[in-house]
């Protein structure tokens, strides 16, 4: 066999297909809550990019068999053990023998699809639920049959939902098992992804080098993805720093109100490139999954200067207010020696309080508006605050921590709630500060660089600083 | 007890009812109401015989069926019952008017015997054969359709089906939820509903050939004794007279001996050929004795085998009725609820506890109602413990499945399928780990208990704790159910997801 062949089985239902859609991240692999939604063994190699013959190619490097659920693996059981066999025998021509007794019989339809792959001496991966109670009986035959095999076999308890059974199942499994591991396909990340490669690496002397190539060239080439996206990110940053943006000078409106206008282009071309810059970024990763900011977070905050504010809430910035205010009113107090009964500290006091309410941050703060041009009749933005390429940076970063650790097995919409503060990037303010302003700055290669190497090593920081807070 | 009797008519308007109510919605309380029904059902009957769970059903609509439900059921059965009343008028009519066309004699041209005798005699015979012979033919395979569209009922069944496969893969929870739910009914209606409708469409096509062949018996004896008839035989082709007098004489066989003056002569045969160029040797006089045999040819090949087959039809519809109605969704909850629900609820805790304090429980008696349980894995279950769930009188209780071997598993099966035929009111209970899927393995133990008994054969989930993915495996059983009953060709198998049992209650831990 030129390289490592697995099948995954188990009960119906128990998230054989999710198990593989999560080792492959491949898209077409069907997964549905339905049972027999797999009916026939299919396999799902995992292929590798390489340099093979002087030209870059697709290696396969594993293949993991999708099959059916056991339907009637008592039946199949008894079958095989009234045949009997022989000392000198190895139960998989046994297992042929079967297959071509009862070809086409639907009272083994599934067990046939099970066993067509492993009948080509492959590794068995058994799949349960350890969400669900281990009743013996419900699973003894299925378990029976492929320790009938005599093949090397791990099992893989998946906590569907929850692990209230993994003790129990632990312990019933251990007499069929070689090894038995815990990995939940949609909560995995992808280290745990290398551990349970590892396992499998395990199970025979044959397959370890194979596999453990397979986690070098994996490792590579998720450092390889993290480099990709860092040069995404620094690519959109760029984009938005170097777009124009302009209105038409309109004599009757007032500056704020062209100050608006142009705020709102800007809102309206930062999500339109960063929504570019998700899908990039999904798509660097093998993935086809939504991201999505948080609808109120992100139509308010990502122009809103409280994100400067260091994220506090307008209670907070009221309290701040009252404690400032109020300070400042006391000392006036204090100097004209109590003449004023205070009056400053009370009037100063509830006039922060209240101007935390009633004065609303300006986003205008992010843009600075630069000179009306006669001829054209515009006015136009001469520069982007450098905190806006922070906030997209920081988001983004976020994108791809989730996306580090997502598999293929979890559909879901990542939503981002919240964003990473900004004091996380003070030392990228003055370079960004020179590269929003200057043209120059902004294309100089030194810059450039020094912003990728930035950005890259705070996404390697990220892979194992949890700082994301996303569903 | 009045509730309890109903004719065909309100046998319809039940099951009409019975299509329409959701038995799922109704409040506990209420079904604690149809169980003290159900028991004091009981004991009035207890003298004077049991009462059958049709009855029960038919009291219990009677009672309890809402009046919105029953209003619509009225018009939709009222309706049905005006379009069988509507086309037996219309035949009778057409029956008429037919005979009054082929009765008519002004003197000139005599009345021809043979398209007389071919019209309301023969062809009716003839398609009564046929009907007979395409019921045969649809008696040898399985499906409600007529064996000609049989051959595309496959192809688009499995296309619909793909289809509903598609939409679910992509639809949310809900959605799949929904259209299992759909399905569901498609089935429901499929196996349950279909059969009785065909034999209330057939009943009517031969209660019109009645009527049809009714008036025209009625229009000829009308004739007969206000005009004077003249028959005759005529025919472009040259037929002797010799052979249409055997021919008349295998006719008359059946009524030779007891009506003789119904059976025409040689004579008279040769009397009345009648050609139009040249009247030959036609004579007025034998002309009329004709009417008698041919009276009696449409009494017996065109109204008796009408008339028998509208009286089979009939009673197929009345029994197709009454299995549809016990087999139905909302009859089997109807009739589980009436004759206590299957699993102890809590309301029952209260009541034994207020019969423990003296006060004179509301419970009604221990359910005479037997059932045979068989527990499908559920390993570390005690079988011994179900009877202080169930609210009714277990008889035998197996494990089935699990580590026991084919044979072993046959036994009991061969067991259970003897003692549920044996005990009246038997249901044969399968309770399975809702936690799993339905597996190939217990679809052929329940193959082997229907082909075995008759008993309903219910399904009860057992589970460890109410989880997410019992949603979901509510739809994978309610799907298997349907596909087996599809197989089965009728409804043998019922999901019953009210009475969930907390396997704690069969294992002792809590």
């Amino acid at each position: 066999m030129s390289h490592p062949v697995f099948v995954v089985t188990g009960a119906p239902n128990k998230g054989k297909s999710t198990f593989i859609k999560a080792m492959t991240n491949d898209e077409s692999v069907v997964v549905r809550e339905q049972a027999r939604t797999t009916t026939s063994a299919k396999p799902y190699p995992f292929k590798i990019e390489r340099a093979i013959g002087g030209k870059i190619d697709w290696e396969t490097c594993f293949t993991l068999w999708d099959t059916p659920g056991f339907e009637n693996a008592a039946e199949m059981h008894e079958i095989l053990t009234e045949w009997g066999i022989r000392e000198s025998d190895h139960p998989i021509e046994l297992i042929r023998k079967f297959l071509e007794t009862y070809a086409g019989h639907s009272d083994f339809v599934y067990e046939l699809e099970i066993f067509k792959p492993i009948a080509g001496y492959a590794c068995i991966i058994y799949v349960a639920d350890c969400s669900k109670p281990f009743r013996k009986s419900e699973y003894l035959w299925e378990m029976e049959l492929i320790k009938f095999t005599r093949l090397p076999r791990i099992a893989v308890l998946n906590p569907v939902d929850g692990d209230r059974h993994l003790e129990s199942w632990r312990s019933g499994l251990t007499d069929y098992f070689n090894n038995i591991k815990v990995f939940n396909p949609h909560e995995t990340t992808f280290d745990e992804k290398l551990r349970i490669l590892g396992a499998f690496s395990h199970l025979t002397d044959e397959w370890e080098e194979p596999l453990n190539k397979v986690i070098g060239a994996l490792k590579m080439q998720r450092e390889k993805v993290l480099e990709e996206c860092a040069r995404i990110i620094r690519k959109t940053i760029l984009q938005i720093f170097d777009r124009e943006f302009s209105v038409r000078y309109d004599g009757i409106r007032d500056e704020e109100e062209h100050r608006v206008e142009l705020v709102s282009q800007v809102r309206e071309f930062v999500h339109k490139t960063m929504d570019d810059t998700q899908r990039e970024i999904t798509h660097r990763f093998g993935l086809q999954i939504d991201v999505a900011f948080d609808r109120e977070f992100d139509d308010n905050d990502l122009f809103d200067t409280t994100v400067r504010r260091k994220n506090l809430s307008v209670h907070q910035r009221a309290l701040i207010n009252v404690m400032v205010g109020g300070g400042i009113g006391a000392a006036v107090d204090v100097a004209a020696g109590g003449l004023t009964f205070g009056l400053f500290t009370t009037a100063l006091g509830v006039g922060g309080g209240l101007a935390a309410y009633f004065k609303e941050i300006s986003p205008m703060d992010l843009v600075k508006i630069g000179s009306y041009d006669p001829d054209e009749e515009r006015i136009q933005i001469d520069s982007l605050s450098p905190e806006l390429g922070l906030l997209v940076i920081n988001r983004l970063r976020q994108v791809v921590a989730v996306l580090y650790n997502r598999t293929a097995a979890n559909t879901e919409t990542v939503v981002i709630r919240k964003d990473l503060d900004l004091a996380d990037l003070q030392n990228l303010g003055s370079l960004l500060k020179k590269m929003a302003v200057s043209r120059k700055d902004r294309y100089s290669e030194k810059n450039k660089q020094k912003l990728l190497d930035y950005i890259h090593e705070k996404l390697k920081e990220d892979r194992t600083v949890v700082k994301v807070e996303a569903t | 007890m009045e509730g309890t009797r109903y004719n065909e008519h309100s046998r319809l308007e039940i099951l009409t009812g019975l299509s329409l109510i959701d038995t799922g919605t109704i409040p506990e309380d209420r079904i604690r109401e149809y169980r003290q029904f159900g028991f004091r059902l009981g004991r009035e009957h207890s003298g004077a015989g049991s009462v059958s769970r049709l009855q029960k059903v038919g009291a219990w609509y009677q009672t309890f069926m809402p009046g919105h439900i029953k209003e619509r059921a009225k018009t939709v059965t009222g309706y049905l019952r005006l379009i069988s009343i509507l086309v037996g008028i219309m035949a009778f009519v057409t029956g008429a008017g037919a005979a009054g066309y082929l009765f008519y004699y002004d003197g000139t041209a005599p009345v021809n015997v043979l398209p007389v005798l071919t019209l309301f005699a023969f062809l009716p015979l003839l398609l009564l054969l046929l009907s007979a012979g395409y019921v045969w033919i649809g008696s040898r395979s399985s499906g409600h359709l007529p064996p000609i569209f049989r051959w595309i009922e496959g192809p688009v069944r499995s296309r619909i089906r793909k289809a509903v496969e598609d939409i679910s893969g992509k639809a949310d929870h809900s959605l799949k939820s929904e259209l299992s739910g759909l399905r569901s009914n498609a089935t429901e209606i499929w196996l349950v509903h279909s059969e009785p409708v065909r034999y209330f469409l057939k009943q009517n096509l031969q209660l019109a050939g009645t009527a049809y062949l009714t008036g025209a018996l009625l229009w000829m004896l009308f004739n007969v004794i206000t005009t004077d008839l003249a028959f005759s035989w005529s025919s472009t082709l040259e037929v002797e007279g010799e052979a249409l007098y055997s021919f008349t004489q295998i006719i008359s066989a059946p009524w030779a001996r007891i009506v003789p003056s119904a059976v025409v002569d040689f004579n008279m045969v040769e009397a009345t050929r009648y050609y139009r160029a040249d009247r030959g040797d036609f004579q007025v006089a034998s002309s009329g004795r004709w009417w008698p045999f041919i009276f009696m040819t449409i009494l017996v090949y065109g109204f008796f085998p009408k008339a028998l087959a509208f009286a089979w039809y009939r009673w197929r519809f009345i029994r197709t009725s009454d299995q549809a109605i016990l087999a139905s969704d909302s009859g089997s909850q109807i009739i589980g609820f009436m004759e206590d629900l299957l699993v102890t609820t809590k309301g029952d805790d209260d009541n034994n506890s207020a019969a423990r304090a003296g006060i004179s429980p509301e419970r009604p008696v221990e359910s005479s109602v037997n059932c045979v349980v068989l527990f499908w894995g559920l390993g570390g279950t005690d079988p011994s413990r179900i009877q202080n769930v169930l609210n009714r009188k277990v008889i035998f209780a197996r494990h089935i499945g699990g580590l026991n071997t084919s044979e072993e598993d046959r036994n009991i099966l061969l067991d259970s399928a003897r003692l549920s035929q044996n005990s009246s009111h038997c249901d044969i209970l399968v309770l399975i780990p809702y936690e799993e899927s339905p597996t190939i393995r217990l679809e052929k133990k329940l193959h082997l208990l229907a082909g075995n008994s008759q008993s309903r054969i219910i399904i009860m989930p057992v589970i460890e704790e109410r989880s997410r993915n019992c949603q979901a495996n509510e739809i994978n059983w309610r799907t298997r159910v349907d596909q087996i009953n599809e197989a089965f060709g009728r409804k043998r198998v019922s999901l019953d997801t009210r009475n969930i049992i907390d396997s704690s209650h069969l294992t002792g831990v809590t």
